[in-house]
């Protein structure tokens, strides 16, 4: 058991010119949970970086077991036993589950051979030790978001780390997968293990944590038992603002003559066509309207946005936008006839990291910012403020978007996305991917905008909060079929929408049957 | 001649033309999974072709000219990975100035050893037909099979060691790894970029046989003799998906091609110009049937 200090760290960025910490302190006690809270870009993944020898700092101290220690690379952390979760999973595809978790100290056998089954063996020991119940010999790119998380945690576990950060956790998870991953959480507290869970959460951070430390501008604001610490005082101390209650959207009368996308019983086969990944999928999205489709991971979220963004195509059934066959490719959102469409992965499909946010959001239409092949610079530059100032990223368009934080990224791709004027049709999935709360009210607030110019809005979400806040009508899917569509009122409870998102249709719902639509 | 004899002559060329293929191939395997684009295959295969029967003319063994090939070809590959990697100079130049130092290194050498900056043909032991004696005057495809030369055999060998060590080696999963994301693998507490250098020498050592395999055969060295196949190796691995087994069928298909142009010269009444031209245009069509096959 280890206690861990940071002292008075400091680190300056100097590709953006920013100080992402300033004598920034955390101590850490052993055996218990520590949250380290603050807002989008307070400093708190750079800080859990420079401990699990990720960044190094600029000056500084860290020590372990009163020691100080220098870390110059993962592996140096890792040998303290100090590893980290990242909020962008670090699975790798080609590799199987069990490889993930082993990677890097695999039992091999002779002319450094994989031993492949000491290696399904130990992944899957490890994973029944710590009562995860994950097919280790999956491949990774099959996994969902929670599966990839566990594969992380469990990479961590079976290096014998026992201080464990993990960088908003419960980002990408569903309920479900949070109280599970709670769970764990606890169980691996009570066998002594240390972890850290960077979040903005209030009420995460009050069910899990023992103690919490506040940053915010790359400062530490103080170290907190989370016990004396009241949840209205917390978001105070987070943002500056109290948390309102949620207030329940005020529906419009929706364009319901004017249907913009409509999906007409649409069918998806499973990978190796054994089942079937969306079955009989029919609804309409109207001018107008946010329809909200939710459901837990590997329920078919993920195959209908791919549908949607044309990567995969439909086994049977058609989808038409505008009363037209749905475009292969979409057009910029700003277009005459474009699309708005908000990845749930927002490195790799939604933004390019290695290039600078500018060039992001110019590169969704190149007939315009790109005349005679050549970038027109004055029509980028207006194009891109214009984009960033929808939700204030906190960047220059010339900054590369692998310097900003994860939650920057995304309000850039929602800012692109959602700048005026709208599309007809936004796809967002998981739009509040990793926000603070600030930025997820100001989100919330322009979906709902964009939507009262008479857009239509497609919202996939896991996150039933987020689907309840912004929906005029939901869906919810269930292994691939739609379980039901109900209008967001009194009815539509939090407890309504998990039954059928788990399957559990009660005889006395009045659900709008499916595929009809409302209009018929 | 039966048209038997004729499409069993042209499998068993097909098969002995696709031994530098498959090697070359197998190389730049190591690179492509790595996550880079090695546009230095047809230099280093020069290379090896050079060094490699400089040394068996040398020695007189065959054993040690390929062993010369493969091991000058690795140390130019290594200075190629070094300028890339720890110099950070951009791959696509640094790989252009190996193609373009290959055959100028080769000229100079040449001229000073063997006096002259053309042709080199001296006598070397010829590679054996092993198996041709027990097995060659099976019918058909066994004639086929066993009448080649050992080489070929040699590079079946080493493409499937190739492929064992990509996928069943601790060395061939990091290398993987670092393909598919060397920030996990940073993350881990490696260096992406050792790997990415490994990746580099190893696809030298194979271009480095694959360029033997050229000279040694014919007991000469011609300059620029690996005419374009460093480039066709690495559309082979493109249409093969970057995986072993259909990078391997695509190098058959390509020397399929070469050796029914070589067999159809003088044949048809085509100009032999545009016989000649079917390996690369079969390499064009493939290529984009390939990828358009794949955006589907």
């Amino acid at each position: 058991m280890k206690s861990v200090e940071l002292e008075d760290i400091d680190k300056y960025f100097p590709s953006s010119g920013t100080w992402a910490l300033i004598q920034a302190r955390l101590s850490l006690l052993p055996g218990q949970i520590h949250a380290v809270v603050g807002e989008n870009g307070a400093g708190k993944t750079t800080l859990m970086k420079i401990l699990a020898g990720l960044e190094r700092p600029d000056s500084g101290r860290i020590l372990v077991q009163g020691k100080s220690v220098k870390f110059n690379n993962p592996s140096d952390a890792a040998r303290l036993g100090i590893g980290m979760v990242h909020q962008h999973f670090m699975t790798i595809p080609g590799l199987s589950a069990a490889e993930n978790i082993l990677f890097g100290s695999e039992p091999r056998t002779a002319f450094g051979l994989l031993d492949r089954k000491g290696i399904v063996r130990s992944a899957a020991d490890c994973a029944a030790r710590y009562g995860f119940s994950i097919d280790v010999t999956r491949n990774a790119e099959s996994l969902s978001v929670g599966e990839r998380q566990q594969v992380e945690i469990l990479g961590l576990l079976y290096k014998n780390c026992d201080i464990l950060i993990l960088d908003e956790p419960t980002s990408v998870l569903t309920d479900q997968e949070i109280r599970a991953l709670f769970t764990v959480l606890k169980q691996l507290k009570a066998s002594g293990k240390t972890i850290v869970i960077i979040s903005h959460k209030v009420g995460e951070i009050k069910a899990i944590a023992d103690r919490l430390s506040v940053m915010k501008d790359g400062k530490s604001l103080g170290e907190f038992k989370t016990s004396d610490i009241s949840s209205h005082a917390l978001s105070d101390l987070i943002m500056g603002e109290y948390e309102s209650p949620r207030k329940k959207i005020k529906t419009l009368p929706s364009g319901q003559d004017h249907p913009v996308l409509e999906l007409q019983s649409l069918n998806l086969y499973g990978q190796k066509k054994k089942s079937s990944a969306l079955r009989d999928i029919s609804f309409s999205v109207n001018e107008r309207e946010v329809l909200g489709v939710c459901a837990l991971a590997n329920n078919g979220l993920k195959e209908m946005e791919d549908l949607l963004a044309g990567r995969l195509k439909p086994d049977s059934g058609s989808i038409f936008y505008l009363g037209k066959p749905y475009p292969k490719l979409r057009k910029a959102p700003w277009l005459e006839g474009g699309i708005a469409y908000v990845p749930s992965d927002r490195i790799g499909r939604g933004s390019c990291a290695e290039r600078s946010v500018a060039e992001n959001i110019v590169a969704l239409d190149r007939d315009y910012f790109f005349p005679h092949g050549l970038l027109d610079q004055s029509k980028a530059q207006a194009r891109t403020l214009k984009a960033i100032q929808v939700l204030s990223v906190k960047a220059k368009p010339e900054s590369n978007v692998s310097q900003l934080s994860g939650g920057n990224i995304q309000k850039m791709i929602l800012g692109r996305e959602l700048s005026e004027p709208p599309a007809k049709l936004c796809l967002l999935c998981e739009p509040g991917w990793g926000l603070d709360y600030a930025s997820l009210r100001r989100t919330y607030k322009r979906i709902l905008e964009v939507r009262n110019k008479g857009s239509a809005i497609l919202l996939l979400s896991s996150d039933i909060d987020e689907v309840l806040e912004l929906s005029d009508r939901i869906a919810v899917l269930h292994k691939g079929s739609l379980a039901g569509v109900v209008s967001n009122g009194p009815k539509a409870t939090k407890a309504r929408l998990g039954a059928l998102m788990m399957g559990l249709n009660s005889d006395d719902d009045r659900l709008t049957p499916i595929g009809n639509k409302e209009h018929e | 001649m039966s048209w038997l004899d004729t499409a069993t002559g042209i499998l068993a060329s097909a098969l002995a033309a696709m031994t530098p293929l498959l090697l070359a191939a197998a190389g730049g395997l190591f690179t492509e999974l790595a996550g880079m684009l090695n546009i230095a295959l047809e230099g280093l295969m020069l290379a090896g072709a050079f060094f490699g029967f400089a040394a068996a003319s040398a020695t007189g063994s065959l054993s040690l000219g390929i062993l010369a090939g493969a091991l000058a070809s690795s140390a130019i590959a290594w200075l190629y990975g070094s300028a890339t990697l720890r110099l950070k100079a951009n791959a696509f130049i640094t790989g252009l100035a190996a193609n373009i130092f290959a055959p100028s290194i080769t000229a100079v050498l040449s001229a000073s050893w063997f006096g002259t900056k053309s042709v080199v043909a001296l006598p070397i032991p010829e590679p054996a037909r092993i198996f041709q004696k027990s097995f060659g005057k099976l019918p058909l495809l066994g004639g086929v099979l066993f009448s080649q030369h050992s080489l070929s055999y040699l590079s079946w060998i080493l493409a499937a060691g190739a492929a064992l060590l990509l996928y069943r080696s601790v060395l061939g999963t990091r290398i993987r790894a670092t393909g598919a994301r060397a920030e996990a693998v940073a993350a881990a507490g490696f260096k992406p970029d050792s790997y990415k250098l490994a990746a580099i020498v190893l696809s030298g050592f194979f271009c480095g046989i694959a360029g033997a395999s050229l000279s040694l055969p014919l007991g000469a060295y011609v300059p620029n003799m690996s005419s374009g196949r460093g480039w066709i190796a690495l559309v082979a691995i493109y249409l093969g998906n970057r995986r072993p087994g259909r990078t391997a069928l695509a190098c058959f298909i390509f020397a399929l091609a070469e050796s029914f142009s070589n067999y159809a010269q003088g044949q048809f009444g085509i100009p032999s110009e545009f016989i000649l031209a079917i390996p690369f245009a079969v390499t064009l069509v493939a290529l984009s049937l390939g990828t358009s096959v794949k955006s589907e």
